[in-house]
């Protein structure tokens, strides 16, 4: 018997081994827990480069490595809207949008992730003013390309309420989370405008609340993502069975 | 005119005559606490209104009226009491 | 069959009144450690103009209450015009808002003077996308049911539709009101 839904199970994994990695080298070992004050002078940030060379380096190496598994993960996601728009009419604009947004954001991970790489790559020899823009440069970008994955994730919940079943696949509260989450992104609208307070890239509303609520995002849609794609291979197996 | 839209009619009229009052508050009373005291508690008393007459949060799963209530008064009370303690300090 | 899923929007309008909730805060905190700075500067705010619209928010708001209130009873035409009344009424908080904009900028107040006024261009910033995003659904309501559903789904999609449109304008409405009572009226004489 033939299944749809092979390497669903894998891929969705992928999303979550990904956040687990993130939390460990982008946060921890990347000294991103929270990231350096932009109100830091040059040397002043230099110096903290310089002392945590080596763990930013190893945390963003394998950052690098594995940020592809945003896309991975996002096909997993493609996966179980392609079987509701199958249901709705077979209009696969949204699962487009959605998979183009999740290709874009693994290039807003890789592209700062390797700004940073280089900034503790010879901090020893570098001027500190060149170390902070490349730094900064990665953070400017990290925040402020959001649109790529407010589309993704808009598209998907916009897709996904029309999912017919007594139980949907992914469950209103967390549709509606989620949207909410990636619009609020629009905040970090003032993050390039200040180098310190909340509003700044390590403040308390554009660092904790809005990274605290995308990692509840990113582990709410994990989830529900693994048990859908699993959900849509019983479906499949029963529609089969009784054949 | 139902009774539904001569109800929503009603909250409207209400709701402008209380900004009036809160706006009032804020350019004439003298006492700062007694104003900012009233500018808050009506704030939050025009939101309830639009809570329960324009968006009948009670057609809402409970969980969520009890909570946009809760909001209401906690912005209201927690703006209110950091208003307080900044002016004492 | 089909869930009932339109008070999913309650969801969403509570998440985000909370994170207006977060921002509130974080002002109030912000001024607690600046107050002479935060009312020196929301005295240059123009109270009269924020409390004009809140008047006219508000009025907007009974506009698309009433919609929704004869839409339910399936008179859509006149759920249309009432649309259409609510979104030209509420039209003018744009004129109001772009003109108080121009008011600061051409005396050279930006987001970069000082904290208040981050704060000032943040929260009536952010709460003008979504004015703007009020609008948008505002006028997809006023087209009334869609002629390119069959009947009987088009009238209970728009039913939906009007109903989750109408909680998010009003929320629009409700946090205007918190926005300019903090800004505006706290720091006033």
């Amino acid at each position: 018997m033939k299944n749809p839904y092979r390497y669903g199970r894998f891929l969705a994994w992928t999303g979550i081994v990904m956040l687990l990695g993130t939390i460990v080298f982008w946060g921890v070992l990347g000294q991103n827990i929270p990231p350096y004050s932009p109100a830091l002078n040059a040397d002043e940030f230099a110096a903290q480069i310089r002392q945590h060379q080596g763990e930013i380096r190893i945390g963003m190496i394998v950052q690098l490595a594995i940020s592809v598994m945003w896309y991975t993960w996002g096909v997993a996601i493609w996966m179980v809207m392609r079987a509701i728009e199958n249901e709705n009419g077979d209009n696969d604009v949204l699962s487009t949008l959605q998979i183009w947004g999740a290709g874009f954001t693994t290039i807003v991970f890789i592209v700062p992730c390797s700004a940073w790489l280089a900034v503790a790559y010879r901090p020893d020899v570098m001027e500190p003013q060149t170390l902070q823009m490349v730094y900064d440069f990665g953070w400017m970008m990290f925040d402020c390309a959001y649109a790529l994955t407010t589309m993704q994730i808009l598209a998907w919940g916009v897709c996904v309420l029309q999912d017919k079943r007594e139980t949907p696949l992914y469950p209103g509260w967390v549709v509606w989370f989620s949207m909410f989450v990636v619009v609020s992104f629009i905040l970090e609208t003032f993050m390039p405008l200040v180098y310190d307070g909340p509003f700044s890239r390590s403040g308390v509303v554009n660092y904790f609340f809005e990274f605290g609520i995308f990692f509840l995002m990113w582990v709410f849609i994990g989830i529900y993502t693994l048990k859908a794609i699993g959900r849509l291979q019983q479906e499949h197996l029963a529609a089969h069975a009784s054949n | 005119m139902t009774g539904k839209i001569a109800g929503a009619r009603n909250a409207w009229l209400l709701l402008l005559a209380i900004s009036a009052v809160s706006f009032l508050a804020a350019e004439l009373v003298g006492e700062r606490h007694v104003a900012i005291g009233a500018i808050m508690l009506i704030a939050a008393a025009k939101i309830a209104v639009i809570l329960s007459r324009f968006m009948e949060v009670e057609r809402a799963p409970k969980a969520i009226g009890r909570y946009l209530y809760g909001w209401t008064i906690g912005v209201a009370v927690i703006v209110f009491a950091m208003w307080w303690v900044a002016a004492l300090g | 069959m089909r869930r009932e899923r339109a008070p999913a929007i309650w969801i969403f309008i509570a998440m985000d009144c909370t994170s207006f909730g977060v921002l509130f805060l974080v002002f109030m905190y912000e001024r607690m450690g600046q107050v002479a700075l935060f009312d020196e500067a929301s005295h240059l705010l123009n109270a009269p103009l924020g409390f004009f619209n809140a008047c006219v928010l508000i009025t907007s708001s009974w506009l698309v209450a009433w919609a929704n209130i004869v839409g339910r009873e399936g008179r859509f035409d006149e759920a249309r015009r009432l649309m259409l009344a609510g979104m030209a009424v509420a039209s003018i908080f744009l004129i109001v808002k772009v003109i108080e904009y121009y008011m600061k900028l051409s005396v050279g107040i930006t987001v970069k003077t000082n904290a208040f006024f981050l704060f000032y261009y943040a929260l009536t910033g952010v709460h003008l996308m979504h004015y703007l995003g009020g609008m948008v659904i505002l006028a997809i309501l006023a087209q009334g049911p869609s002629p390119y559903l069959p009947a009987a789904e088009a009238k209970a999609s728009y039913l939906r539709w009007l109903e989750g449109g109408s909680l998010y304008w009003h929320m629009v409405d409700l946090l205007w009101i918190f926005i300019f009572s903090i800004l505006y009226l706290i720091g006033a004489r």
